[in-house]
């Protein structure tokens, strides 16, 4: 049999904006309805024109920015909405696990909501009974057992809940993000507990932040942006022209590139920040993308407050090729920065100055994040690259580029003791 | 190789075969839930499950005083005590208020089941339904103890008040899969569903006999509301002597059928975008 297991067909999905809260009855009677002009631009495709094929055994990596439509997918396989056109043929109990803890209720006890949350991702009863044992053990809970969940602590919370999902044995598992919680320690027997449901041959979709446990874990990616596949193959090609994505030529970036590249969060129905501008350059204040280690690394910020800020916090960071942070540093750590603690509106520039003699032999990636407490955040994930050279100390240069991420010159003595 | 089975997602799929079909293999669940449904609606009432006798009882205690006593209708009721009278009513009444109220907030309630893990929604519809048997068991077990403190031996024809349990439960069900499906997309439904009821009481016989209403033509309108069927239904199946009330439960079952089957359709029209909307 050597059909796909998943096999996706111009699949899309429609989203009418602006009628997320319910809407009223009274409403829908006495308005007329709107002009067909009007509706179609409230009109979302989270997803369109989505053709993929899963095989037995595959365990596929979904990549994407927020909003790219990977959660729509997922959604859709597990039947949990509708597609707006298109077809997927799934052969084999899919078993969802959209979020943590979904159907526990916290006035039962740990037992009783393993049964339920069984229940609730489709096991029978004597299915869960076999293996009720196992859940417990991986969960930990032994002595928590018939304490009403209402009292656990989160991390207790998310252990029991991964603990069931994980002991599903479906022939497609799809797991959104679930990863994420729970400690570090937890979330390393998560991942090995999945390599082992990968083992038994089954098919797993993963939607993941973390590139890590996707390289881990995953033998295919596909990339989603705004609703359409932009990648489909092997994991390593795929990571990479995620986090390439977001990379622009040059070492300066306009305006118009940050409004696609930013990601927004807005706390408030307010915008109170617009970003104008990031350079990359030397200290002559020529854009640039590739330095020596021996050159200090100005990162400039031009921005717009569009209204009085108080305590805008602008973070400069660099980040490896799996997007862990290698070093951050923000504007209020400096005390100069102090006297503009309060910013009335208008347009300023933050410039960030990262010291000589310091980085190794690597291509880092910056990302600047813009924050106004409780109102705005401006996330510019991976904007530019920087090369660095690194030219060694002392007329030396011992420095493989697997090293170290940092490779700063410190202070050392030595003395015969 | 063990069969698995095959889904095909597209627009508008599934039929109402593959729906039943569904259900049953989710029959686990419903179970689970219903179990649940009922240890928490108890769990920390220090009276736990008795209040499900006390509500009732105490509603035919202040019926009798009021409406009884005070506004002479214990001299309507024929034969029937006026408190075996009401409490007769009040049993399935409180079984149909309780769960309508319940199914109506069902699919908003599980707001975040949902929208994160797939099954039929219609069973967010029966688990309500189904915990408030436990209350009905409850409240039958006083109404047969008030007949016996009576005088009032129950007799074979008791045992009709199953069917009409049954009757009760598909009425709320074949309702609830409107009002809920519509709470889900209009909210306004929190305000009419309260209404709604309280007005409903005041339209079925629980308080006031039916012979009250003389003209023929009415009371085959009024029968309409399906719980005047039950309702002199459970009466008769406690003194068989009156008149079995055949006309009125003909009618509430042709309400019921045609509510269920509209209903059917369009919960599985609206269940499509429940989870986009709600």
């Amino acid at each position: 049999m050597n059909d796909p297991i998943i096999k996706v067909e111009n699949l899309g999905k429609k989203y009418q904006l602006g009628m997320k809260k319910g809407f009223s009855l009274l409403r829908s009677i006495f308005l007329p309805k709107e002009k067909g002009e009007a509706q179609e631009k409230n009109i979302l495709w989270a997803l369109k024109d989505i053709s993929l094929e899963i095989n037995k055994g595959d365990v596929v990596g979904l990549i994407g920015k927020n909003g790219s439509g990977k959660s729509t997918l997922l959604k859709l396989l597990s039947r949990i909405t509708e597609p707006t056109q298109g077809k997927a043929t799934i052969h084999g109990r899919v078993r969802s696990l959209l979020e943590v803890g979904t159907g526990f209720h916290p006035e039962l006890s740990g037992r009783e909501n393993i049964f339920l949350n069984g229940a609730f991702l489709g096991m029978k009863r004597g299915e869960v009974e076999e293996k009720f044992d196992e859940i417990v053990e991986f969960a930990n809970l032994e002595e928590f057992l018939d304490t009403p969940v209402k009292r656990y602590s989160s991390g207790m919370y998310v252990r029991l809940a991964f603990a069931v999902a994980a002991h599903l044995e479906p022939e497609i598992l799809l797991i959104d993000e679930v990863l994420a919680v729970g400690d570090v320690e937890f979330q390393k027997k998560c991942l090995t507990k999945l390599d082992g449901v990968r083992k038994e041959g089954r098919t797993v979709v993963l939607v993941s932040h973390n590139m890590a446990s996707i390289r881990s874990l995953c033998n295919r990616v596909i990339v989603l942006d705004s609703g359409k596949v932009t990648f489909d193959g092997k994991t390593k090609e795929g990571i990479d022209q995620y986090l390439g994505g977001n990379l622009q030529g040059g070492g300066i970036i306009k305006r118009a590139e940050l409004e696609t590249a930013a990601e927004k969060l807005l706390f408030e129905q307010r915008e109170s920040l617009r970003c104008h501008e990031v350079r990359l350059h030397n200290q002559e204040g020529t854009p640039i993308t590739s330095l020596y280690s021996t050159e200090q690394v100005y990162v400039s910020v031009i921005y717009e407050c569009l209204e009085d800020i108080d305590n805008l916090r602008v973070t400069v960071s660099l980040k490896d090729d799996q997007n862990n942070p290698v070093v951050a540093s923000q504007n209020t750590d400096d005390a100069s920065n102090q006297e503009f603690h309060r910013r009335e509106k208008g347009i300023y520039k933050s410039t960030c100055t990262l010291p000589s003699d310091f980085f190794s032999e690597h291509r880092y990636y910056l990302s600047i994040h813009l924050h106004h407490e409780r109102v705005e955040a401006l996330l510019l994930e991976r904007i530019l690259p920087l090369d660095i050279h690194f030219q060694g100390y002392n007329n030396e240069q011992v420095a493989k580029a697997e090293w170290a991420w940092l490779r700063p010159k410190l202070k050392w003595t030595t003395k015969k003791v | 190789m063990t069969s698995v089975p095959t889904t095909i997602i597209q627009p508008r799929s599934g039929s109402l075969l593959r729906s039943i079909q569904e259900l049953w293999e989710f029959r686990e669940l419903i179970w689970v839930l219903a179990i649940r449904n009922i240890k928490v609606r108890y769990r920390q009432a220090v009276l736990g499950v008795a209040w499900a006798g006390i509500q009732p009882f105490a509603t035919m205690v202040v019926f009798t005083l009021f409406f009884g006593k005070l506004a002479g209708l214990e001299t309507k009721t024929g034969s029937i005590p006026y408190p075996i009278f009401s409490f007769a009513a009040l049993v399935p009444w409180f079984f149909f208020n309780t769960a309508m109220a319940l199914s109506a907030n069902s699919l908003v309630e599980a707001q975040a089941i949902i929208t994160k893990v797939f099954f039929p929604r219609i069973i967010l519809l029966i688990v309500p339904i189904l915990s408030g048997l436990v209350d009905l068991v409850i409240s039958l077990g006083i109404l047969v103890g008030m007949m016996l403190w009576f005088g009032l031996i129950p007799t074979l024809s008791f045992l009709s008040v199953f069917p009409l349990i049954v009757l009760t439960f598909v009425t709320i069900f074949s309702f609830g899969l409107w009002t809920s499906a519509l709470n889900a997309h209009y909210r306004d439904l929190r305000y009419i569903v309260p209404f709604a009821l309280q007005t409903a009481m005041f339209l079925s016989p629980i308080v006031y006999p039916t012979n009250l209403i003389k003209d023929q033509a009415l009371k085959t309108v009024y029968s309409i509301n399906p719980l005047v069927g039950i309702i002199e239904g459970f009466r008769w199946a406690i003194l068989p002597s009156t008149t079995f009330p055949a006309e009125p439960l003909l009618i509430a079952c042709i309400t019921v059928g045609v509510c269920l089957i509209g209903g059917l359709v369009f919960f599985r029209r609206m269940e499509r975008t429940f989870v986009d909307v709600i």
